[in-house]
């Protein structure tokens, strides 16, 4: 028997681990946990319903907010995303660094013109959800 | 147990199909741990013997051999050994080998260990655990020869 004998033998054998290497590799693990969301961000996830035939005049009018509110000092991060179930649903999230950021974000001249498209775009009121990440 | 799974199967989604085929196992036959010291050892064994029930399932309904993980190992075989007659002296070769050696050998063959995590264990560097590697290959083949040659 040469070396490549053995390795293709052990390998098409499956040499057997031992419990105490698992046990190891076990205690090597690690284990990956998303970052708790950093105290005083603030993240919002919005729904939106668009009315029978104005989906894309919705989808228009919420990337013009999206990018109205990039420049926002304090802004993190907005993106917008389509249901995969139900076309006229769009989810927008955004992250802002701090409770005061958010503030100034709806008391902004971008807010108000989106509030205000939305009443002839939406199919009903939007909702919003604060969210803290989980540790789990 | 998604994260210990992910180590031997290909992905995310692998892993944790390999977990909830293990718990829904559990829930229809609970199993017996009695022991809490046992019970990192119990999962550890559990959800790498079903990772390998999963990449053999996967290799065959690819159409592909049971396992050829270390690739480069078939095309070079121009006497095959009775893979039977190895295969039933292995256990007596292997209880031979020291601890290092056979974690070497396991983490080579069987992916059980990544390379820098044999090296932290080991506390070796990667030249050293290469050498060592190839001393445990030649060793087992030296046990295996052995016996092959006694009557």
């Amino acid at each position: 028997m040469n070396l490549a004998e053995l390795d293709a033998l052990m390998v098409s054998l499956e040499m057997p681990v031992r419990a105490e290497t698992l046990v190891q590799a076990w205690e090597l693990t690690e284990v990956r946990r998303p970052n708790p969301l950093p105290a005083g961000q603030v993240l919002a996830l919005i729904t939106m319903r668009a009315q029978g035939g104005m989906e894309a005049r919705l989808e228009s009018a919420a990337r013009e907010f999206v990018e109205a509110g990039s420049g926002l000092s304090g802004a993190l991060g907005s993106t917008l995303h389509r249901s995969s179930t139900d076309p006229r649903t769009w989810y927008l999230i955004e992250r802002f660094a701090t409770a005061e950021s958010f503030e100034r974000h709806m008391r902004s001249d971008y807010f108000a013109r989106f509030q205000a498209a939305q009443a002839s775009l939406l199919a009903e009121p939007v909702t919003a959800l604060f969210l803290e990440r989980g540790n789990t | 147990m998604v994260a210990f799974a992910r180590r031997y199967v290909t992905d995310s989604v692998a892993a944790e199909d390999v977990v909830i085929a293990l718990l829904g196992r559990w829930l229809e036959r609970p199993p017996r741990v009695r022991e809490v010291e046992t019970l990192s050892a119990f999962l550890a064994t559990s959800v790498y013997h079903e990772s390998i029930d999963w990449f053999r399932r996967e290799r065959a309904q690819q159409g592909q051999p049971p396992r050829s993980r270390v690739n480069e190992v078939s095309a070079v075989v121009k006497a095959p050994v009775a893979r039977e007659s190895v295969g039933a002296r292995l256990p007596d070769a292997l209880a031979r080998l020291s601890p290092d050696e056979r974690l070497l050998l396991e983490s080579h063959y069987m992916q059980a260990l990544t390379t820098e995590e044999c090296m932290e264990l080991l506390g070796i560097g990667r030249a050293a655990l290469h050498q060592r590697l190839h001393r445990a290959r030649v060793r087992l083949m030296a046990l295996l020869s052995e016996e092959e040659a006694q009557p």
